[in-house]
């Protein structure tokens, strides 16, 4: 065989376990989400209705979820539902049923820009204060990025939040007023700042890190000789190559960006997928908390399946299985 | 000692003995409503205001302590555990049990745990001390598990395993005396790290309304601080503080550890 038919081969070898395991991961969370509820300690319907419930209310909640067949049947209709996007119905927000998978639709886009905004916010921060704390390793800039890392992991949104609110709509009073054409971002940029700060402090030890490494390499010294310009070597010759473990950490981190996005929606009032999660919780509302649950599932399988393919595109050692 | 290093060692200390001498630490029993003084400033009888619900604010603070150590020791010692006996076994037997082992643990890893954490403690019926530890854990061992077996695999092959195993060591011996000395250090820095993350995702679970009912809790103290923040600021401040500094000294100690354990760490 040829070098470059190996090579192919080997790629799609590569590709087709990354969408295996994404499969796979999908099972098991599918598969876990279903025995959460049937297999915790108590009948599901007093853990979730309330043992006080009236009897009609559980009788219904059993039915709906087709409790009564045997766990291999719901399991088999949980799947053939969920393939034609089926999440559901929800009985508890209104009079009319309305299908869960429309109201996470309909949810979904706050959350999804709240988190894109808390991701740009977090690399904008991350990313030169990681690179200039390397550069200058021991230096003023990088005690204090250390010092922000450190602090910033540990402050829980929930706290930073209701700070921020105080300071920025209190006692600062920016919100805009209601002729400004800013109006509609206004609710956006603290909720992100927020999520985004926090996020940054996660990052930046990692862009330190992996620029670091990238510092001490040969091909560095030898920009640095030729007599490129500083900023010239870090962001031409070092960032390039800095940036898979950021970007492998990015994905980590997507993780506290979801479970972050839950708490920040709720800090600010704000609606999205968490809101819709927590107002199912309150409601004892089964049919919304498990789509929520499985949505936020699906898209964090996505986006890492998704990560490790670029991953595949980009890094020619990940492709074709050379020694790291 | 460096100042990072001792400032975590004493936040560490601190929380723990807060929490195992609340019981005579607090000024009120847990539980203890003063309905007659709901919402109340700081007084003699209340040094630090009272909530809602007229608990008193530093009792609520000291009994929370005793919360976020019993869930986060708790939630590690139980991950640690399961993830030794899996990692352990997956390293050592190799094959298709590793497979199999690993494809579950990696599922795990999948999974983002803290929604999960969420279902669970929500399809229990509710928050208790014990739910809110089983949630975390569900997804807990993974990483643990991981961890372990890439440790394995890397001193599986070394000259002194392979040399006590021709002088006719036994498994246990093997795994016991050999492997595990080798496997505790990384093990011991993750767990340090997972305390953090539990006292952590306990606090965001009790501030989303699903923390232990049957106790208090900073997450939970917090939630209400943050509705009454104009009226009574010290009760969020204080509680997201008492969160925020368990997180970063608890953190601070891994760091610590890590540099000690691990010395490639130290050229970073």
């Amino acid at each position: 065989m040829s070098v470059g038919r190996g090579r192919a081969l080997s790629a799609a070898l590569s590709v087709a376990k990354v969408i295996g395991r994404g499969i796979l991961s999908l099972a098991g969370a599918v598969t876990l989400v279903f025995l959460s509820l049937r297999l915790a300690p108590g009948d599901p319907a007093d853990n979730i209705l309330g043992a006080d419930a009236p009897a009609a209310a559980k009788t219904a909640f059993r039915e709906r979820l087709l409790l009564d067949l045997p766990l291999v049947d719901q399991y088999g209709v949980l799947w053939s539902n969920l393939a034609r996007g089926d999440l559901g119905v929800s009985y508890a927000a209104a009079e009319r049923p309305i299908p869960v998978s429309r109201l996470v639709a309909e949810a979904l886009p706050a959350t999804l820009e709240l988190a894109l905004a808390a991701l740009l916010i977090a690399a904008f921060i991350a990313v030169p204060l990681g690179t200039l704390s390397a550069r200058f390793q021991h230096g003023p800039v990088d005690v204090a990025t250390l010092a922000f890392a450190m602090f910033g992991a540990a402050v829980p949104v929930f706290w930073s939040g209701p700070l921020l609110l105080y300071l920025f709509a209190v006692r600062l009073d920016v919100s805009p007023d209601p002729g400004d054409p800013l109006r509609g971002l206004a609710p956006l940029v603290l909720p992100a700042a927020a999520l985004g700060i926090a996020l940054a402090a996660r990052l930046v030890r990692t862009v330190r890190a992996s620029v670091l490494d990238v510092l001490r390499l040969d091909f560095v010294t030898l920009a640095r000789a030729k007599g490129l310009p500083e900023s010239r070597v870090l962001f031409r010759h070092v960032l390039r190559n800095a940036w898979i473990p950021v970007v492998t950490v990015m994905g980590l981190q997507l993780a506290a960006l979801l479970s972050g996005a839950i708490v920040t929606e709720k800090v600010f009032a704000r609606p999205g997928l968490g809101t819709l999660l927590l107002d199912g919780i309150a409601r004892r509302d089964y049919a919304v908390v498990q789509g929520c649950v499985l949505v936020g599932t699906l898209a964090w399988v996505l986006v890492n399946a998704g990560l490790e393919l670029l991953y595949l595109a980009l890094d020619p050692r990940v492709r074709t299985g050379a020694p790291r | 000692m460096r100042p990072g290093t001792l400032l975590g060692t004493a936040l560490v200390v601190l929380w723990f003995a807060v929490a195992a001498a609340s019981p005579w630490l607090a000024p009120y029993p847990d539980g203890h409503r003063d309905l007659t003084a709901p919402l109340a400033a700081p007084s003699k009888a209340h040094r630090l205001g009272t909530t809602e619900d007229g608990t008193d604010v530093l009792s609520a603070l000291i009994h929370g302590a005793r919360s976020a150590a019993i869930v986060g020791v708790a939630t590690v010692a139980v991950s640690v555990g399961l993830g030794l006996c899996i990692g352990l076994i997956a390293g050592w037997r190799g094959g298709a049990t590793d497979l199999l082992l690993m494809t579950l643990t990696e599922m795990f890893l999948a999974f983002p745990g803290f929604l999960l954490a969420l279902l669970i403690v929500f399809v229990s019926g509710g928050g208790s001390l014990l739910s809110v530890v089983v949630a975390l854990n569900v997804t807990g061992w993974a990483g643990f598990a991981r961890l372990v077996r890439a440790q394995v695999l890397s001193v599986k092959g070394l000259d002194f395993i392979v040399a006590s195993k021709a002088l006719g060591a036994s498994t246990q011996r093997l795994l016991f005396r050999h492997v595990l000395p080798n496997v505790i250090g990384p093990v011991t820095v993750q767990a340090t790290f997972a305390l953090a993350g539990a006292v952590l995702a306990e606090a965001s679970l009790s501030f989303l309304g699903l923390g232990p009912a049957d106790t208090v809790s900073w997450g939970a103290l917090l939630d209400e601080g943050a509705v009454l923040f104009l009226k009574t600021p010290q009760l969020a401040l204080l509680s997201g503080g008492a969160v925020a500094l368990t997180v970063l000294g608890v953190n601070l100690l891994g760091d610590a550890l890590r540099d000690r354990l691990d010395p490639r760490s130290l050229q970073r």
